[in-house]
């Protein structure tokens, strides 16, 4: 048996309640100001969508009461021990993780081409010149676009982050801590490029917990 | 912040918002968050994957690009 840690929280023990995985009660490790949201578990972690949406219900429904800092999936102590020990040997950096996410929410912005065909390779009738100055063409508009798009909404935000992942067809994948107050906002310009951008698409998710901002954070 | 108004996510085609959130949601808790411990071994299908989480995410992304 051990401990699956979803995260840490400014609160005190009692007011953990909810479900996590396997209709596993929520319960707190430490003490109040800082806890680790956990719930028993067995067994290895399965990967799958009810699984993750479940977690991340569990942190959300944190989150709309408390600041907190969401642990990666899969993250676990083997007792409770082991959390208490953590708490106790970080306190002054969670704590200060935790006040620089208070207050504020993730929200995600991914912009996609409107129209974008998986390319193959270039016919030899193709190859050459021309197809490399096309594909410069694009790749150069994508990064257009992109700090078209994320220097004003960086504006807006507590701070940002951009995804590492991105691929051809999204010239933009990026994460903003927003205060809670400014995320209408933030939707709000992110309407407007949107409508103003006409060979992509603008796609904003949220809220999220800040999984994006506790970099850092690891032992 | 009990009561906070949180913003409603900006619309799109029910199929494509489902796919491209599910990619959201695994980018972040498979590479987001506060790691306690070095190495996430997680299960699926009895294979136990490492990289599990850039794999998804490149065949997923490619697969909302064609949508």
């Amino acid at each position: 048996m051990s401990l699956l840690l979803y995260a840490f929280a400014d609160c005190s023990p009692t007011q953990v309640t909810g479900e996590g995985l396997r209709g596993r009660l929520l319960r707190a490790v430490g003490d109040d100001g800082l806890v680790a949201v956990v719930s028993d578990h067995e067994g290895q972690l399965t990967l799958t969508p009810d699984a993750l949406w479940t977690y991340e219900q569990a942190v959300e429904l944190l989150m709309s009461r408390h600041a907190v800092l969401p642990a990666r999936y899969g993250s676990t102590f083997e007792t409770d021990s082991a959390a208490r020990d953590m708490l106790r040997d970080r306190r002054e950096e969670l704590v200060g993780a935790l006040e620089r996410v208070r207050g504020a929410v993730e929200l995600g912005v991914r912009v996609t081409w409107s129209t974008f065909e998986v390319e193959s390779a270039p016919t030899e009738a193709e190859a050459g010149t021309a197809y490399m100055l096309g594909r410069l063409g694009r790749d150069r508009r994508g990064r257009e676009i992109a700090e078209r798009v994320d220097a004003p909404l960086a504006a807006l935000a507590r701070a940002s982050s951009r995804h590492a992942l991105t691929c051809a067809a999204t010239p933009l994948a990026a994460s903003y801590l927003v205060e809670r107050g400014r995320t209408n906002e933030f939707l709000g310009q992110v309407h407007e490029l949107d409508g103003a951008i006409e060979e992509a698409e603008l796609l904003c998710t949220g809220p999220w917990p800040p999984y994006s901002f506790v970099a850092g954070l690891r032992s | 912040m009990v009561g906070a108004e949180l913003p409603i996510p900006v619309p799109r085609p029910p199929a494509a918002a489902h796919e491209v959130t599910l990619v959201d949601l695994l980018d972040r808790l498979l590479h987001g968050g506060v790691v306690i411990q070095g190495d996430i071994t997680l299960s699926a299908a009895e294979i136990d994957l490492v990289q599990l989480d850039l794999r998804i995410l490149v065949a997923a992304v490619e697969k909302v690009a064609g949508l």
